[in-house]
């Protein structure tokens, strides 16, 4: 019993970095209709950026906060100058790009910072004695940070102006342009808070697997079984499929098949959901009329 | 009518990429006027709402209240006051009623007006209200079209553009559109440029109009002197 708590525990709390990958995903998805292949390498180079100013001696809280600016722009300046102008040639251009943004990112990394593995430190450390036996004060911050965000983005997409006018600007670029949206804009500010959720991933993920040039490969793999799972549309359901992915790929990595290739359930669930519910469980479909 | 026309047109050329679709078009728009563009499928009314609008790429003069449009971004001619209705209503299907009537606003910065005028359409229009909360691309072709209209409205705009408002409308419900559109018309002082295949219940409201075919302007002038001429009325208005 007390293995299957903890099983269910500790797929809770990768299910929480998924997840936070996952919201990122659909961000971008949300903004400009793509599936950014770059977006855990993104991740995993602004978190570099991170340790280097906590390196340079600024305190924890600084560093994350200036690096969370930093994915905005960068995530923002990648949209405007290098997505944008082949966004809409064709399905699989951008895709193809992103995969190389991505291949970028990740040697850019290993150039400046090196291969080797490295510590980050957890700012969860004055929750001592809130965690039990079953779970460390880090998950549990983790945890509750990302459902925190997520209830954030959600409501943002929702009640706000700019959220709104970002659907809008998503689903209907012309109607969005006579309303007065300077879409241009909107996808670039997508783009951005996308990439500052997909670097909180990498900053709250990184005290658990520690630091280097290949940590974001595997987790972006399951954060997109967590969104298309969830639903590629919808916030809440990145987060559910997030959790719902960690924890079945421990239950069924340690009853079932083994933990060496749990991952194997990851990719399952893409193709299993792409086959029978590709709008996924929140998901809105795609419909047209013809 | 007085002075000077809100929108004026002169000699235009519209571009699909590098194929031209509207070959000199020369036309105004009075200010507080309606002005109806005729004509069959493919003549080019459609593009020459877009051109103004920004939407293609222009040459030649296109100015509103006195200040040019050409090679201006879509969003910022619509802000300046310009609401265009687009062919198929545009809505945004996937969101409420009440979101997409918001979004018509998103120019504006005045929130207290926003809602107050929110208040005014809902009591215009009940079946909006009915469907505050309702998914747009689930209403019927008629309910989408008002609501294409209200939204255009939110804009609070001094010039509306608007695309076959008849086309996918039941019959009484286009009567009831057209009534609408004519109160606003003289109720808001808003000018109008009004495309339709529709001659019949276009050449009701408008006071002038003029014919497009192959993306040129063949006749204009006033609605009455166009209605009198038994000889156009028959070739091109067909009836």
């Amino acid at each position: 019993m007390e293995a299957f708590i903890q099983q269910v525990i500790s797929g809770l709390v990768s299910g929480a970095i998924y997840a936070s990958l996952a919201l990122s995903l659909v961000m971008i998805f949300r903004s400009s209709g793509h599936l950014n292949f770059a977006q855990g390498e993104m991740a995993m180079f602004t978190t570099f950026i991170c340790l280097s100013l906590i390196g340079w001696g600024l305190p924890y809280w600084v560093a994350v906060l200036v690096c969370l600016v930093l994915a905005f722009l960068i995530g923002s300046v990648l949209w405007s100058f290098v997505v944008k102008p082949i966004a809409n040639v064709n399905l699989l251009s951008p895709i193809a790009l992103l995969i190389g943004v991505m291949m970028i990112f990740n040697s850019l990394a290993g150039f400046i910072w090196g291969h080797d593995t490295q510590n980050f430190p957890s700012p969860f450390e004055f929750f001592s004695g809130w965690g039990s036996i079953y779970i460390a004060d880090h998950d549990l911050g983790t945890i509750l940070v990302i459902l925190v965000v997520t209830i954030i983005v959600q409501l943002f997409f929702q009640f706000t102006k700019v959220g709104l006018a970002m659907r809008a600007a998503a689903e209907n670029s012309t109607s969005s342009y006579l309303v007065g949206i300077p879409v241009g804009r909107m996808l670039s500010v997508g783009w951005g808070l996308a990439t500052v959720l997909g670097t909180l991933a990498g900053v709250l993920v990184a005290p658990i697997i520690y630091v280097d040039p290949n940590m974001m490969l595997s987790a972006l793999i399951y954060g997109f079984a967590a969104a298309l799972l969830g639903g590629i549309t919808s916030p809440l359901g990145a987060v559910f499929g997030g959790f719902i992915v960690g924890v079945a790929e421990n239950l069924i990595g340690f009853y079932l098949i083994g933990t060496d290739i749990k991952m194997s359930v990851a990719l399952i669930l893409i193709i299993v959901t792409l086959l029978f519910k590709p709008a996924g469980i929140f998901g809105k479909e795609a419909a047209w009329r013809v | 009518m007085s002075d000077a026309p809100i929108l004026k047109v002169k000699n235009v050329q519209a571009f699909y990429g590098s194929i031209p679709a509207l070959h000199d078009v020369s036309f105004t728009v009075a200010k507080g006027g309606i002005t109806a563009v005729l004509g069959a499928n493919g003549a080019g009314k459609t593009t020459i709402l877009r051109a103004i609008s920004g939407l293609i790429r222009v040459a030649g003069v296109i100015t509103y209240e006195g200040k040019s449009l050409v090679g201006r971004r879509s969003d910022k001619i619509a802000a300046g006051g310009i609401a265009h209705v687009p062919d198929g209503r545009g809505t945004f299907g996937s969101m409420t009623v009440e979101e997409n009537l918001l979004l018509g606003a998103y120019t504006r910065r005045n929130k207290k007006e926003i809602a107050a005028d929110l208040a005014l359409i809902y009591e215009r229009f009940p079946v909006l209200k009915e469907r505050r909360l309702q998914t747009a691309a689930t209403m019927s072709g008629g309910e989408q079209q008002i609501l294409a209209i209200s939204r255009a409205l939110m804009l609070k705009p001094r010039l509306m553009l608007l695309d076959e408002p008849s086309f996918g409308v039941a019959p009484l419900v286009v009567k009831n559109i057209f009534n609408i559109l004519r109160t606003i018309n003289k109720d808001l002082g808003v000018s109008m440029l009004l495309v339709e295949q529709n001659a019949e219940v276009a050449l009701e409201i408008a006071k002038n109009a003029f014919l497009l075919e192959t993306g040129r302007v063949i006749v204009s002038g006033t609605v009455d002197a166009l209605l009198a001429d038994d000889k156009i009325r028959h070739s091109y208005l067909g009836y």
